[in-house]
This record gives C-alpha cells, structure tokens and sequence, in this order.
C-alpha cells in the first residue's frame, strides 16, 4: 500500500464522515451551539442530528449540555478537548494528504 | 470537505453573530447618544455649568454605554434570535484579540501622527474629526469588516472615512463636527442595523415551541 492510501485509511473515521465532519468544524469554530443552530447550518434533520450527536459524544468528542437560557430551553453541544484534538490531527492528516496528492 | 470548504463554514459561524442587525442597532443607538452629547457641548459651548456636567457624564456615558450595549444586545438576542435560529457562544482568543487590539493601535497611532502633520499643512483643519473618522472607518473596516467577510461594515467604514474627512473642512465647531459625525454615522449604522433586522425576522418566523430541542 503506498503512503498516500496509508495515510488516508489512517484518517478519523468518525470525523470523516461529511455531516459529523460538519459538525465537528462548527463546533471548533465556537465556544458552543445549540441544536438548533447545529441543525440550520447542517441542514440535517432532527433524528439525523441527534444520531451522529450521540455517536461523537460516544467517542467523547462532544459534551452535550441540556439547560436554559433565560425561559428558553437548549441542548448545548461543545466540543471537549479530545475533540479538537482529533479535529486538529484530522484537519493536518488532511492538508498533508492534499500537499502530497496536489 | 475541503479546507476552503471548512475556512468558509468557519466563517459563516462567526458571521451568525451580525445576522440580524442587533448588535448595529445597539452600537447605531450608542453613536447617536455620542452625538447629541457632542452637539449639545457646541450648543451650550466651553465654560458653562451644564457643559462641565456633560464633559464628565461622558465617561460615564462610555463605561455605561459599553455595558448597556452588550446588556441591550444579549437580551435582545435571547428574545429574538435563540429561538429563532439558535443559540451560539463565541470563544475569545485572547492572543488574537492582543493582536488585533496592537495592529488597531498602531494604525490609529500612524493615523494620528499622520492627521497632526496634515494639519500643518492645511489651514482651517477640524484635526478631530479627521482623526475620528479615520478611526472608526479603520475599525468597521479591518475588526468587523474583515472579519466577518460582510459588504455593509466596508460601506459603513468607507461612510466613517469620508464623513471624517468631509466634516474636517466644514469650518465648524470642534464640537458640532463630532455630533455630526457621530449622530449621521450612528443613523447609518441604525438604518443597515434595522434593514438586516427586518429581512431577518421575515426570513426566520418563530418555529413551534415543540420545535425547539
């Protein structure tokens, strides 16, 4: 196997995936969102979101949160620290990949 | 996704925070009380009792008027935003944000030095109101223009710079240049504030109650 593919199998498959990639990139963006605000700017549904919430706070890469602000209730989502490593070491993987492959 | 793709989803989420113009109303809101303080000095002009009073109010019209707006702005959000789109916290970088606060001290440093040379050169000057409006056009420009990627900061920005630059050769009072510069901006910025606000609440009616998470 050459080190390209090498690299690419070696790849976060949890974050790879487009919606959880999605995600995670929002997440890192902010201090937290809510899941509303997850799920305009990802356009997933509801259930759709929620899974793929679950599955990254499975991993421990996301920290979900119910609470209120003012009257209003929110699910607040963060990402934890193990997560924006894995972010940061997914979005390196990747830019060396690119770099390589032109 | 790609980078780009990423660096552009980056950038829409910290554009979500101008999204409905509320943080413009509440700066356009502050901008025109700076302006009637400065309009009334002209009017009551140097000396006069009332006039001691609002040279000291303004600061505290300044440390009242930064909480108020952020006061103004949260409030205003929890009501019509979160429930609306969602919620989000901003993360502060601290080391960007000692970055960003050097480069605008050293342009607004430059500005000035530059400003005060001009004026020897150019009789009749409003030095003030060169300065100011080179300032707050710098700052809409480079803070809230760059970063967010959004057209009408660029616009208000060049507004700033050329309201400065054209009230410097009014011929009028110190005073009143800067309650004009302050109050034409601070109705510029309510105007493009109250625009995005309106398109916004159109765009984004109030979603069921059970549809919030």
């Amino acid at each position: 196997m050459s080190d390209d593919l090498r690299s690419l199998t070696e790849l976060d498959r949890l974050i790879h995936e487009q919606a959880r990639l999605l995600i995670v990139t929002i997440l890192s963006t902010v201090e937290s969102a809510d899941f509303l605000f997850l799920q305009r700017e990802t356009d997933l549904t509801k259930g759709n979101l929620s899974a793929h919430l679950s599955k990254l706070e499975e991993a421990g890469y996301v920290n979900i949160e119910k609470t209120f602000k003012g009257k209003l209730p929110l699910t607040v989502c963060k990402l934890t620290e193990t997560g924006q490593q894995a972010f940061d070491g997914y979005r390196q993987q990747m830019q060396n990949f690119i770099a390589k492959t032109g | 996704m790609e980078s780009d793709e990423m660096k552009a989803v980056e950038q829409r989420v910290k554009r979500y925070w101008y999204t409905d113009g509320i943080a413009e109303l509440a700066s356009g809101g502050l901008f025109i009380l700076l302006g009637i303080y400065f309009g009334a000095q002209g009017f009551l002009g140097e000396g006069s009792m009332v006039s001691v009073i609002l040279q000291v109010s303004l600061i505290l019209l300044m440390i009242g008027g930064a909480f108020g707006v952020r006061w103004l702005v949260n409030t205003l959000k929890a009501r019509l935003t979160y429930p609306r789109t969602g919620y989000v916290e901003y993360r502060v970088n601290e080391k960007d944000a000692k970055v960003r606060r050097y480069v605008v001290a050293g342009v607004a440093m430059i500005i000035a030095i530059a400003s005060i040379v001009l004026i020897d050169y150019i009789r009749g000057l409003d030095s003030m109101a060169l300065i100011t409006g080179l300032l707050v056009g710098v700052i809409f420009i480079a803070l809230r223009g760059k970063s967010s990627g959004l057209k009408r900061f660029y616009l208000l920005g060049g507004l700033a710079i050329v309201l400065g630059v054209a009230l410097s050769f009014s011929g009028l009072s110190q005073a009143y240049n800067l309650g004009l510069f302050y109050g034409l901006l601070g109705i510029a910025i309510l105007i493009s504030g109250g625009l995005v606000l309106r398109r916004y609440l159109s765009e984004n009616p109030l979603p069921a109650e059970n549809d919030h998470e």
